[in-house]
This record gives structure tokens, sequence and C-alpha cells, in this order.
């Protein structure tokens, strides 16, 4: 475990392009990523210690991804592991998050959810370790998250449930591109796409809120990427 | 319910024995006054009242709860020996029969309470002298009694007899048929695949039933599965090139030699990635509905909750389209939970929603309601919107199907109600659509409260 910038991430991803596609994505300035290729070759590498993060894909030749997901936990090694397939069933996901994954992509996926979900498994693991900053109040914010009120300038705008929890989530992941199907999953539990832009709806209501009452805001829509928040106005 | 049975045939034969008895002695007991009224008639006739009196204290008639009466022709007792069993009540009036009688005796039966009866025959005489016999039925009675207590034992001893078979019959019989039973139901409602028939105990046929059942099971397992790792493959094949176009589309997205008109170019094509992605989730959720393999991931789930919760994901949207989203929920108390898939139900009446938005002009209203009945729960989606045409109700919910309001500028295409109707049949419910009376269609998905009873 390391105490520095980076976080050590390991892959198990048997699709070449993939795999290339997510080591020059990945690595930057919070990643470190090593890629295996096939079962036996990431069960081993998981096996030894140091991996701040795991990523599995579970159709693997050889060793299946839920195979190497129960031999890890079975190791008593407790780093976050999330995984990715192509299968994409429900019950696959209920599957793995039962035999001890933490988070579930299902192929194809953004980058940008990727590292999303990456940063939120860091963050809630070693919070002290990472790069990934605290969640930072926007300057001059006051925030009450019992009566879900944001308070700014003398003036409070009284938010509902799951605006609150939209708005908590931009904070945390403040800079981050966050996509719709990730906002979806973490806001309102649900893993589908409810169609009729309802996330665009909900922020441009959310934004008009805060706007309207004085605490101006950047959310920032990404056409084909997702929405990001940035708090410095 | 066999123990009903022979509850029932006891109490039967108790019921025919004793009535039986009770006539038969009843029948004796006359045929006994009978006789003595013809006895005594004589001894009067040869001997008078004296005669009479000291014969019938030597027969000791009293000791065998017999008494008699004798009158003279102005109805003076001449004799008259107490009640059986009732000496302090006084010798009824025994009524004349209207039809005389051919062996001349009027009868009359008097019950006295606590299953006394006495019985009394009465004989005239020419010289209009009268003589009655009475006898009470306390003799009748005690042997009633000891028959019952007889009974009683044979028919203890009969049910600790019958115990034996009923118990083996149980053991090896109904049980193993009730766990095949129970088998069958859970491979029915597609819960467990390894279910199989165990009768340890069962007689021998049944074992010869239970292995063919079991080799019929196992295949059925085996098929399943091979369509589900079929599923699983078509999943994986037509998933890892559009994630690897995307891939390549990203990259393209984070060049720094982007200009906007690639940036506008690859967002589209993600737009596009991400709806082939979801008709590829669809189909194969819809393959599965139809061959009987989607797999539901049960929780016990609030239907009201449910509704609440779409509303508010809509809500924003629907209020940016200039149209009205209520709830409808029955009244506070009634909200019931079922076992239901949570994600897909949620899917099924979020489909339905979405495709009551894009068919609803704006300023038009939208309704989500929840109505309960005996027998299942019915989630509708009501619109203002233009309605079914008389073609569309059965067409729009075969894959790729519209509805002919639909035109090309509404988005989405016509997988939705599709999976909605798949979503509903796996949890044993159904689907459906009809034209609301003012206008508007209203989309409806019935699910059972028990899953044992499908809605049909």
């Amino acid at each position: 475990m390391n105490s520095g910038m980076e976080l050590n991430l390991l892959f198990v991803e048997d699709d070449a392009e993939l795999a290339h596609h997510l080591l020059t994505g990945l690595s930057g300035a919070d990643f470190r990523v090593t890629v295996e290729r096939d079962g036996k070759g990431g069960l081993a590498a998981a096996l030894r210690t140091g991996w701040d993060l795991i990523v599995l894909d579970v159709m693997l030749p050889g060793v299946g991804g839920f195979e190497i997901l129960r031999k890890i936990r079975e190791a008593g090694i407790e780093t976050p592991i999330l995984f990715l397939s192509a299968k994409g069933e429900v019950h696959d996901r209920v599957k793995g998050l039962s035999l001890g994954a933490d988070d579930y992509l299902a192929k194809p996926f953004s980058m940008d959810e990727l590292k999303a979900r990456l940063h939120a498994l860091a963050r809630r693991r070693t919070p002290a370790a990472t790069t990934v900053a605290a969640r930072k109040t926007p300057q001059g914010w006051r925030l009450d998250s019992l009566l879900r009120e944001v308070t700014a300038n003398g003036r409070s705008v009284s938010l509902q449930p799951r605006e609150w929890s939209l708005l908590e989530l931009f904070l945390d992941h403040e800079g981050e591109i966050l996509t719709n199907s990730f906002l979806l999953d973490r806001v309102w539990g649900i893993q589908f796409d409810p169609g009729t832009n309802v996330i665009n709806a909900t922020i441009c209501r959310l934004r008009r809120k805060l706007d309207e009452a004085g605490h101006p805001t950047r959310f920032e829509t990404i056409r084909g990427r997702g929405h990001t928040f940035r708090s410095d106005v | 319910m066999m123990l009903g049975v022979v509850a029932f045939v006891m109490l039967l034969v108790w019921i025919v024995t004793t009535w039986a008895l009770n006539h038969y002695f009843n029948e004796v007991g006359k045929a006994i006054i009978a006789d003595d009224l013809h006895e005594y008639g004589v001894v009067y006739d040869r001997f008078g009242a004296e005669g009479m009196t000291l014969l019938f204290q030597a027969a000791g008639h009293s000791e065998r709860d017999q008494a008699m009466r004798l009158l003279d022709p102005e109805g003076n007792s001449l004799l008259e020996l107490p009640i059986p069993e009732r000496p302090e009540e006084p010798w009824p009036d025994i009524p004349i029969s209207l039809v005389p009688p051919a062996d001349g005796i009027d009868w009359l039966r008097l019950p006295f309470g606590d299953g006394v009866v006495v019985t009394f025959g009465r004989r005239r005489f020419d010289d209009g002298a009268e003589m009655s016999f009475a006898r009470s039925n306390s003799g009748d009675r005690s042997a009633v009694r000891q028959m019952h207590k007889f009974l009683l034992f044979a028919m203890a001893l009969a049910a600790l007899l019958s115990i034996g078979p009923v118990v083996w019959f149980a053991s090896r019989v109904l049980r193993p048929v009730g766990t095949l039973i129970g088998g069958a139901r859970r491979l029915a409602r597609g819960e467990s695949l390894d279910a199989r028939l165990e009768p340890s105990e069962a007689i021998p046929e049944l074992h010869e039933f239970a292995a063919a059942f079991n080799e019929t099971l196992g295949r059925v397992q085996t098929v399943t599965e091979e369509l589900e790792a079929a599923n699983d493959q078509l999943a994986h094949e037509l998933r890892t090139p559009l994630a690897r176009i995307r891939g390549n589309i990203e990259n393209i997205q984070n060049a720094k030699e982007a200009t906007p008109a690639m940036l506008e170019s690859a967002a589209r094509s993600i737009d596009e990635i991400e709806r082939a992605s979801t008709i590829v989730r669809d189909i194969l959720s819809i393959r599965a509905g139809d061959s009987g393999t989607m797999r539901l991931n049960l929780e016990s789930m609030s239907l009201a909750a449910l509704i609440r919760e779409t509303s508010d994901l809509y809500s924003a949207a629907v209020e940016e389209k200039g149209l009205l989203l209520s709830p409808a929920l029955p009244e506070v108390g009634t909200d019931p939970t079922l076992m239901l898939d949570r994600q897909r139900v949620q899917q099924a009446l979020c489909n339905l929603l979405d495709n009551a938005i894009a068919f609803t002009p704006e300023g038009g209203k939208l309704e989500l309601a929840l109505e309960i009945d005996e027998n299942a729960v019915s989630l509708h989606v009501r619109d203002s919107g233009p309605g079914l045409s008389e073609d569309d109700p059965q067409r729009i919910w075969r894959r790729f199907m519209r509805g002919s309001a639909a035109s090309a500028s509404t988005p989405g295409i016509g997988l939705g109600l599709s999976l909605v109707r798949a979503v509903a049949r796996a949890h044993r419910g159904e689907a459906g659509a009809l034209n609301l009376a003012d206008g508007g269609a209203d989309f409806w998905i019935r699910l059972p409260r028990d899953s044992n009873k499908p809605v049909l």
C-alpha cells in the first residue's frame, strides 16, 4: 500500500484492443496500471500484495473472472474489486457482488465512468491515501444534510431528497466527468436507461434552483460524455 | 381428509346402531306389554281384581320397571301401582284411537325427561273395565349404554389398528408426492434448476417415477444452461466490438487536436453505441423471457414506493415538456409488498412512462396509478395523448412495432413494449393496453400477489 499520489491498479482483461485502450486511458496522474491478459496470470498477480484496486473481466480464458474473484476473497485480500462484464445481465451483477466484488460495470462502458467508479472505490477504502480530495464545500456555502438546505450569502434553498443526493455526488466528484448511467445508478439505484433525458432535466432544475437562490454554479454538460461540476465560479 | 372420512363413518355407525337398538327395544317393550295385557285379561275374567293383584306381585313386575292400573266400568281405580321411575306422577289419560286397533290396545309413549320414557298400553274389556300396563325404558337404556361402551371400545381398537396403515401411507406415499409437487412448482417458477426428488422412504413405484422425473429435470436443466450460455456468448460477441469502437471514439474525444465538428461527430457516435447496446440487452432479455429462462432477482418491494420514486425520477423532464404527471395511489394504509425483480419491474414501468411521454403533446396529462385487488396488483400508465388506433392493440407488443401515432420524430424504437410484456410474464403476470373513454391510452402491468396463482 503506497502513501503517495498514485493508485496501483491491476487490470485483468483478455481483449487486446480494450486492454490497450485501458492502459492509455487510465495511466496518468492518478493510476499506475498493470494489465494481465488471461485468468491464470491475473490470479497470480492478484494474489501478490500491493494493489489498491483490481478490475476483472468476467469472461476470461482459463480461470474465469468469478473464480478469480472467489479465490482472492478466500485468500483474505480485501482490495476493492470492480468487475466488467459483456453479459450485463442483472443476475450477473448480483452474483458478482455477492461473491465479494465492490462494483460492476457493463461493456461497453465509458472511460469517464470507469474512472469515477474507481475513484469512489479508492476513496471509500483509504480516504487518506488517494489523490482524490475529500468533498470540497464550495466557498461560502453551508450544507445542512438533515434539512437538505444550501445556504450562501444569507439565503437558503431547500432541495428534494434526490436533488440533494445529486448535489452531494457532484461535490464528491468535483471536476470529474460523471456519466448518465453513473448518476442513475448512484442517485436513483437504477441500472437501465429511463429515456426522456431525465438526467439532463433534473440537473437543469437543480442548477436553476441554486442559481435563483443566488448560489451560482458551474454545471457543464459535455456532449457524448457526461456532466461536470465546478465550485469555483 | 382420510381421517375425516373415517370419523364420519364411525359416527354414522354409532348413530345407526343406537337408533336401531332403540327401535328394537321399543318394539320389544310393546310386545311385552301386549303379552301382559292379554295374560292378565284372562286372569281378570277368571279371578277378578284380587287374582290379578296376587299374580302381579308374585310375578315380580315391579322389579322389571313395570306397573299396572285397573279401572272399573265407572272409572274408579280398583288397582293402581306407581309409574316406574316416576312414582310421583299421575297415570296419564291414554287417548282413544280414532281407528280401533286390531289387537284392542291403545298406546302412549311419554317422555319424562333425563331419557326416561314410559310406554303405556291400555285394554278395555267388554264390561267397560279398563286395564293399563306401564313399562319404563330403564332396562333398555342400560343395555344401550352397554352397547355404546362396546362400540366405543371397538372403534378405538379399529382406530389404533388403522393408524399404522395411515401413517405408513402418509410417509411413504403422500410426503414424497408432496416433495415432488414442491419441486415441480419451483422449477415452473424458474427458481431452482437443481430441484430433484428424493423419495428415500417411498414405495418402489414412486422411486421409479422419481427416477424418471429426475432424468427429465436433468435434461431441462442442461437445455436451460445451454440456452443461457448461448445467450451469454451472444452478448459477448455483440458487446465486445461495441466496446472496442467506443474505446476508439473516446480516443478521438480525448485528442488535443479534436475540432468541435469532430467532437460532435464523436458524441453522436457514442449515442448510437449506447442505443445499440441497449438493443442488445433488451433483445437478450426478451429472448430469455420467451424461452422461460429470464432469471429474476426477487426481493420484497413496495409498489407504492415504486410509483413515487418513478414519479420523482421523471418530474423534472415532464415539467420541461410542459406535461403534468401525477401519481395515483390507493388510500393510506394499503401498500402491498410483493416479491419482484426490482430492476426489471422498474424498467418496465419506465418504458411505459417514457412511451407515454413521447406520445403526449404539450399541455397533456399523465397518471401513474396503482390498483389493488384480491389476487393481483396493477400498475397503470395513463396518458391524454392520441390513444391507440384499432389495429394497434396487439401489434404494438411485437418487436420493433410502434403505435400508428408514432412519427419519425418520436425517438426510441419499439422494443420497449416487448420487454414490458416479457417482464410481466416472467413474473407470471400480464401486460396490456386499452383506450380510455376520454381519449388517451392506458398501458397496464398486472402482477400476481401469490406467484403460485398466476394472473390469467
